[in-house]
């Protein structure tokens, strides 16, 4: 049998729970992983405010020489995947992306049946907390930055039933972050 | 107080913390209470956190971390897989 493709929600959450684009140490090795991981799949999925702050960035990224080698390769992987952006607003997109009104959980199994590579779920925490709910995460890419940041949005944020996780893999990078990979 | 070794401190954790840290010895550790290692947290008495990060994701709890309190940039010192899918991060202040 051939394995289900993953669904694979990676983010930056600092050593205090929180998560905030701000307090993230976004160093060559950190896009460089980023990388990695894009290159393992085939589409992404974000919900609206995630989505338009990468959009917003990345098209015009690489052709940005102030941006390190690492940055602008990462601009050119993430620009060239297919996206669905979840939203029931935002009014036309481009930069390879499809939109979802409503997120269907019924839509996404069946993606998830569908031979393909990775689908990596990019957030927002919104967008994250419904995927988690309706559980279809497979697989969680913690990247904890170094930072006590005190305040702020936290990703696991509502009750939800206990759920116990396989820590699957372990990285330190340079920097101090720690990547923790955990599957369902 | 009848446990062996004990020190009572009535009043403010973080004075006579600071009092206990100028005086000579070897570290002190912090065993629990959460208020009291936030009190600690808030004042700059921590020299090293160690965090076990558990596998799992919990529907309620405490936290010891809360909102609304101040940004410290932090210095990893060690990631350990201990087993059990549990991990020990060890952080220090980065100014310390």
């Amino acid at each position: 049998m051939v394995p289900m493709r993953k669904l694979i929600f990676s983010f930056n959450i600092t050593m205090d729970g929180f998560i905030d684009h701000d307090a993230v140490i976004a160093d060559d090795e950190l896009h460089d992983i980023a990388s990695e991981l894009l290159s393992s799949g085939d589409i992404i999925l974000f919900g609206r405010v995630a989505y338009e702050l990468f959009a917003g960035f990345w098209p015009s990224a690489p052709a940005d020489k102030t941006l390190s080698a690492s940055v602008r390769a990462f601009a050119n992987v993430i620009n060239d995947m297919p996206k669905i952006v979840y939203s029931r607003t935002i009014e036309s997109v481009d930069w390879n992306t499809k939109i979802e009104r409503a997120l269907d959980p019924g839509r996404v199994m069946d993606m998830k049946t569908q031979p393909g590579r990775n689908i990596l779920l990019a957030g927002g925490a919104g967008v994250a907390r419904t995927f988690m709910k309706y559980g279809l995460i497979d697989e969680y890419r913690f990247l904890v930055q170094p930072i006590m940041l005190g305040h702020g949005k936290r990703l696991f944020d509502d009750e939800r039933a206990r759920q116990d996780l396989k820590l699957t893999h372990t990285r330190v990078l340079g920097s101090g972050v720690v990547e923790l990979v955990y599957a369902t | 107080m009848k446990w062996n070794n004990s020190t009572l401190i009535k009043g403010e954790p973080c004075t006579a913390g600071g009092e206990t840290q100028a005086t000579a010895g070897r570290g002190h550790l912090l065993a629990g209470s959460i208020q009291v290692a936030r009190t600690l947290l808030e004042h700059d008495l921590v020299d090293e956190l160690r965090l076990m990060v558990s596998p799992l994701v919990l529907a309620r709890g405490k936290r010891l971390f809360e909102d609304g309190s101040k940004t410290t940039a932090m210095r990893l010192v060690e990631a350990k897989p201990v087993g059990g899918g549990i991990i020990i991060l060890t952080y220090r202040p980065a100014e310390k």
